[in-house]
């Protein structure tokens, strides 16, 4: 009886393993599927990049009347994505310290006699003002901020009398898809700046930053969807500026 | 269905309609910056410091002046003097810019002390005002004496 059962099973594990190599070559197809499908989505960028052209044309400490001296900032537009590009500028300032009579040395209240500030670039060639106003009159009468909220990470909250800022002036009315823009930041001092002036300071920040073009189409508050380069873009919607 | 595969898919449920009901402008915008910091500050006059001396030879009433240097960027000095102490009635520019250092009054009259200061200027800039400095003049009709 046991003999017999071995040879069943012999007789089965033959049985099993002949139909396992018949059917192994009938199943032996040549088959092909369609080749998936890949899909990339790389997300565009938007990038500027500052170089400091260095190098202020004179020295910019120990000013006295008469004198001038401009810095530059080169920024170059790098993204993928075309972008618009604005300039922010903050202006901080300070009077002599020691015990007397003095005035801030950016003062737009007094245009004629104080530090007469600029802003203009190259390609393109813009000069930066306040929409109506006077070139000196950079930026609105503000609380100093500290390291967190101010555009350079530097604390003016304290050290500084008035600050001062103006935000979205628009270098140009088309989108950037590259380029170089070169940012002049000018001081005078009149000849006949009032002694008061002597010993006071002003810092001019620029920051110039963009957003992408591409749905998100340019409005502003002054020329709509024409605006004026050199001239603040109060954003509308659905445009804005981050 | 796991539990894992339940939160992703509400998860991607939810980013799908949050998508689709957000308008345009609430979506993120690519965005870039940078800063550059420019400083100016106007420069202090420096404080000259006065010296004087009676000018020498008989019945002169006379007082030589001479004072340290200011700021390099001073364009000269600005003299007061007189019998006043606290106004000065006088106020002399002496020739020859920021490296002029001396200056030799005319004979002085009255009787009493004189007094003087010296400033650096720039343009309409002034330096603080030098220390006080006094001669004794005796003098009437031109003639007299500086001690």
């Amino acid at each position: 009886m046991r003999r017999k059962r071995l040879q069943l099973a012999l007789g089965l594990v033959a049985v099993v393993a002949i139909a396992s190599t018949s059917v192994g070559v009938t199943l032996a197809l040549y088959s092909s599927k369609p080749t998936g499908e890949t899909n990339t989505f790389a997300a565009g960028t938007v990038s500027v990049t500052n170089v400091l052209t260095g190098a202020c044309s004179a020295a910019t400490n120990n000013m006295a009347p008469g004198d001038t001296a401009s810095c530059t900032l080169a920024t170059t537009y790098a993204g993928t994505l075309s972008g618009y590009m604005a300039l922010d500028v903050f202006i901080a300032t300070q009077k002599n310290l020691a015990p007397g009579s003095w005035t801030d040395l950016y003062n737009p209240a007094d245009a004629t006699n104080e530090a007469q500030i600029t802003v203009s670039s190259t390609t393109p060639t813009v000069s930066y003002v306040v929409a109506g106003g006077s070139p000196t009159s950079f930026g609105t009468l503000g609380t100093c901020p500290g390291a967190v909220t101010s555009l350079d990470g530097h604390d003016y909250s304290t050290g500084y009398d008035k600050c001062y800022l103006l935000s979205n002036l628009l270098v140009q009315t088309a989108a950037f898809a590259s380029g170089t823009v070169t940012f002049t930041t000018s001081i005078s001092l009149p000849a006949a700046e009032p002694n008061t002036y002597q010993g006071g300071s002003a810092v001019v920040v620029l920051a110039a930053h963009a957003v992408q073009s591409k749905n998100n189409a340019i409005n502003c508050t002054a020329g709509g969807t024409s605006p004026t380069a050199g001239a603040v873009c109060a954003p509308v919607a659905p445009f804005a500026w981050s | 269905m796991s539990r894992r595969h339940t939160i992703g898919f509400l998860t991607a449920a939810a980013v799908v309609v949050t998508s689709l009901a957000m308008p345009p402008w609430a979506w993120a915008r690519y965005g870039s910056s940078g800063s550059e910091t420019n400083s100016f500050t106007t420069g202090i006059l420096a404080t000259p410091f006065l010296t004087a001396v009676c000018g020498t030879g008989l019945l002169k009433s006379t007082v030589n002046l001479s004072w340290t240097l200011t700021s390099s960027w001073a364009d000269g000095y600005e003299i007061r003097y007189g019998p006043s102490a606290s106004n000065p009635s006088v106020t002399v520019v002496p020739s020859g810019g920021r490296t002029t250092q001396t200056y030799s009054t005319p004979n002085l009259t009255g009787i009493g002390d004189y007094f003087f200061t010296v400033t650096g200027t720039r343009s309409l800039w002034r330096s603080p005002v030098s220390n006080q400095v006094s001669k004794n003049i005796f003098a009437i009709i031109g003639l007299g004496t500086c001690s």
